[in-house]
């Protein structure tokens, strides 16, 4: 995604200082919106917003508009848990043409449109449903791309409506779209995403009234959730803790080494990355360098790196 | 390849400084896009 960010940067669509701003405040209803600032600096300034106002609600739902790419949804959601709370996070893409066809059609209509919902744990680390609404993330498709691989099998249509496994339908012509993950029921989640993120929180969905350039905005339904302000915590805690040890302790299927709890999964792969390195294929970092030398960077900057 | 990720965080990290981005936003940036990979 550098590269991006930085034509973005460049053509004034990415502001590199904006900060997040309150629009609209009606206790537990607020409206931040984030003009179009770094998505991971404004989206995390949103969730401190949020947390602090919880404190006093219960309950805070938010429209965090505007945002430039607010990157992995799950972050802001972890922000939340590590405070001890429960956090909902529904996202449409817009600023650009649209990549997803809604099932049961071949055009593209909307773009992945992450959903991502965390609960925190007793001295654990939070259950975290993060996931791109689409058969699979549109940063899979590109990495499968880059590195001349093909994508799973269900993922992909060409221009004419056929699956395809190749990559290449999202990036040369004849276009293609990426489909909705499982069918029906994937779509009706992305569509959601949409029209909550969109139209409820941002004003702003893949509808083509709406301005497309080469931008990437995202817009941000959130709700924040303090499970003190329901049942109790020493119940919440239990309850989640018990169901968590119940759902580990299934035997696993045939070939599976373990049964794991959603965001850990994702946990096991940044240690391994963290302790090993991050698989970069030559195209992406030829991108990336690309990109450094657009931002003024001289060879003798990048020396460090080569 | 496999590329650290203090090497690679640092080198986003400095893309955005170099287009303007305060430190801590570009380091926060970096470093979200990092671990996101």
């Amino acid at each position: 995604m550098t590269p991006a960010y930085v034509n973005n940067i460049r053509a004034g669509l990415l502001k590199v200082d904006a900060e997040a701003s309150v629009i609209k405040d009606n206790g537990a209803v607020m409206v931040i919106d984030g003009q179009f600032g770094f998505g991971q600096v404004v989206g995390r300034q949103a969730m401190d917003l949020l947390i602090e106002r919880v404190k006093s609600t219960g309950v805070v739902c938010a429209g965090v508009r505007n945002c430039h790419h607010l990157g992995r949804i799950g972050t802001y959601a972890e922000q939340c848990a590590e405070a001890g709370l429960v956090s909902i996070h529904m996202v449409n893409v817009v600023g650009h043409e649209p990549q997803v066809s809604p099932w049961g059609g071949r055009d593209r209509r909307m773009t992945t449109n992450p959903f991502t919902c965390a609960v925190p744990r007793h001295q654990e680390d939070p259950v975290v449903l993060d996931m791109a609404t689409s058969a699979v993330a549109l940063g899979k498709v590109r990495v499968a791309y880059n590195a001349g691989k093909e994508v799973p099998a269900g993922a992909l249509v060409d221009h004419e409506g056929t699956p395809t496994t190749n990559p290449a339908v999202m990036y040369e012509k004849p276009f293609g779209a990426l489909g909705p993950f499982g069918q029906h029921k994937g779509y009706g989640l992305a569509v959601m995403c949409e029209l909550l993120g969109g139209a409820l929180a941002g004003e702003w969905t893949a509808q083509p009234e709406n301005h497309r350039s080469h931008h990437i905005v995202n817009h941000m339904f959130t709700c924040v959730v303090d499970p003190a302000a329901f049942g109790g915590l020493d119940k919440f805690h239990h309850e989640v803790t018990a169901m968590v040890d119940y759902l580990h302790s299934a035997t696993p299927a045939k070939g599976v080494d373990k049964v794991r709890v959603p965001g850990e999964p994702e946990r096991e792969s940044m240690a391994q990355r963290l302790a090993d390195g991050i698989p970069v294929d030559e195209t992406t970092w030829s991108a990336v360098l690309g990109a450094a030398q657009v931002a003024g960077m001289s060879e003798a900057d990048l020396a460090d790196y080569l | 390849m496999l590329i650290s990720a203090d090497q690679l965080t640092n080198l986003v990290e400095s893309i955005f400084t170099s287009q303007g981005a305060a430190p801590a936003f570009a380091h926060e940036v970096a470093a979200h896009l990092v671990a996101a990979n």
